[in-house]
């Protein structure tokens, strides 16, 4: 039996006193309260911005911005702060790019009632979630499905798949990553999955 | 971290180059028979390098896990996949899995209106905040139950099964009062929490005073401070004072973590079980005893268990759904 002392578990230090900010719980914060945003941002900025090739660095750059300002305090509403950050954000682009695109401007001031709208209640996201993932896994092309639902929903070993799927352990890698990327934009970044059921 | 700046600098433009690489990561995680240290200090190394990283890096996470969490609501599928089945077919049938799932149905309504009192509950792994009319809030746990029922004169809340952090908006005449196994918490104008194993009651006070005793007789009364942690059992109360930190890090599932400190193996697995996901087995005694200390998010069985495979040697098992850690 071990007799402990401190192995340094996790990435932070345990020691760490008072009102220090860990990295997993900006993490958490970021998970929980930011990326549920996503569908609602990507639709922001799509209407506010027109080369759409900037979108995916957009967004990121604000995931950055937001996440780096919660190492420092954890806002106490996301929606506004994300938001706010994604004006700014775009603002700062026009200047320095030197274009004022009409729409945006008048569609960044019609955002401040946007933001007060209230989320869907969390007993229909509840319900909704299952549903919602099998639209997605639905969506996948069908070799990235395949090794994906063997390892998520069966548990089955990066080889255990390869010699199933009768291909090479980096070709299951290639199919996760593909896998992974596509559910990430189907589960966050697309509307269509905000809207409420019926 | 100069990742930007005021002056609206731009982050290199490749975020879909970044999110191939973390999501390359992320897959190669989960098809490696094994993790090596120098493989996660590469891992550290890239995520430490920019902020763009670990955001792209948590993205991809963050969507594997919430897949996992739901392949936790699934009906245990015994049959082999066997090499000669139709891709389709198997696919039908772990449809129809979650479909049940879906059925056995979630989290009940919020109705507080209702005088009978009204059930509500989480899933393994669900959390909910509630707001009652009396501007109260009860934030629920994983795997919790509770019946809340406000009338005219009382306002009275029964725990079933779970954990829950109270918030009470005090009323001198009309008190709160919490039940929970055969114990009852009074509300004096307070924020606590409660949690519920099979043989006792733990009350944590952070704010305030409550009044905890017998439900039946209103014996053995004990008056809680902020600070005072409770174990009540069918015979005794014993009260504790604990630090603000280690309250703090008591609650953190309502920040999405688990803080360990000096834990023992065996019971972070338990802790993380709570939540669903993949199930943490510890196999041998002597891997039950190590311990550790560290903040994991609640969905961070996996992380968890490749973590304790890099600093103990564990050896770590993948099998239908559970993750099994031995020596």
């Amino acid at each position: 039996m071990t007799k402990n002392t401190e192995p340094g578990f996790g990435d932070v230090d345990p020691r760490a006193q008072g009102a220090v900010i860990t990295a997993p719980e900006v993490d958490a914060w970021f998970v929980r309260e930011v990326l549920p945003l996503e569908a609602a941002l990507m639709q922001f900025l799509q209407h506010n911005w027109r080369n759409k090739s900037d979108i995916a660095d957009l967004r990121q750059d604000i995931y950055v911005r937001v996440y780096e300002s919660a190492l420092r305090e954890i806002p106490g509403s996301a929606k506004p702060f994300v938001f706010t950050t994604a004006r700014n954000l775009l603002i700062t682009r026009m200047r320095h790019e030197q274009i004022v695109p009409f729409e945006a401007v008048s569609d960044i001031e019609a955002l401040e009632t946007a933001i007060d709208e209230p989320g869907p209640d969390s007993t229909v996201i509840a319900r909704d979630e299952l549903r919602r993932l099998q639209t997605a896994l639905d969506q996948l092309p069908p070799r990235a499905r395949e090794a994906f639902v063997l390892r998520q929903v069966h548990g089955l070993s990066g080889r255990e798949i390869a010699t199933r799927m009768g291909v090479a352990e980096v070709t299951v890698k290639y199919h996760l990553k593909e896998a992974s990327r596509l559910l990430a934009n189907l589960l966050y970044s697309e509307h269509a999955n905000v809207r409420r059921p019926q | 971290m100069s990742v930007s700046n005021e002056t609206g600098g731009l982050v290199p433009q490749d975020a879909m180059r970044i999110e191939d690489i973390a999501a390359d990561w992320s897959a190669l995680r989960r098809v490696s028979e094994t993790w090596t240290p120098t493989q996660q200090a590469e891992l550290d190394a890239w995520l430490a390098q920019s902020l763009a990283h670990r955001v792209a890096y948590l993205r991809i996470e963050a969507t594997w896990q919430r897949t996992e969490r739901l392949a936790a609501l699934r009906q245990p599928m015994r049959e082999p996949v066997d090499g000669g089945s139709v891709p389709g077919a198997r696919w039908a049938r772990i449809a129809a899995a979650i479909g049940f799932a879906l059925l056995t149905g979630v989290i009940a309504g919020s109705y507080f209106d209702q005088p009978q009192g009204q059930l509500i509950e989480t899933p393994k792994g669900g959390q909910e905040k509630l707001t009652l009319a009396d501007g109260s809030q009860i934030e629920l746990n994983t795997d919790t139950a509770i019946r809340i029922n406000l009338a005219s004169q009382t306002r009275a809340a029964e725990l079933i099964r779970g954990e829950a952090f109270f918030q009470i908006k005090h009323d001198a005449t009309r008190p709160f009062v919490v039940t929970a196994a055969r114990h009852r918490i009074v509300d004096l104008g307070t924020k606590f929490a409660v949690r519920m194993a099979p043989q006792s009651l733990r009350v944590a006070l952070v704010e305030g005073s409550a009044r905890l005793e017998d439900a039946k007789t209103g014996k053995r009364a004990v008056v809680l401070s902020p600070g005072d942690v409770a174990m009540a059992t069918a015979d005794a109360t014993h009260v504790s004072k604990t630090s603000e930190r280690e309250l703090s890090e008591s609650l953190a599932w309502q920040r999405g973590v688990i803080v360990f400190r000096n834990t023992q193996l065996v019971d972070a697995a338990a802790e993380f079980n709570r939540y669903g996901g993949p199930k943490l087995i510890v196999a041998d005694a002597e891997a039950a005893n190590l311990r550790i200390n560290g903040t994991f998010l609640i969905t961070g069985a996996a992380d968890f268990a490749g973590i304790a495979r890099e600093i103990f040697g564990l050896h770590v098992e993948r099998r239908d759904g559970s993750i099994i850690l031995s020596r």
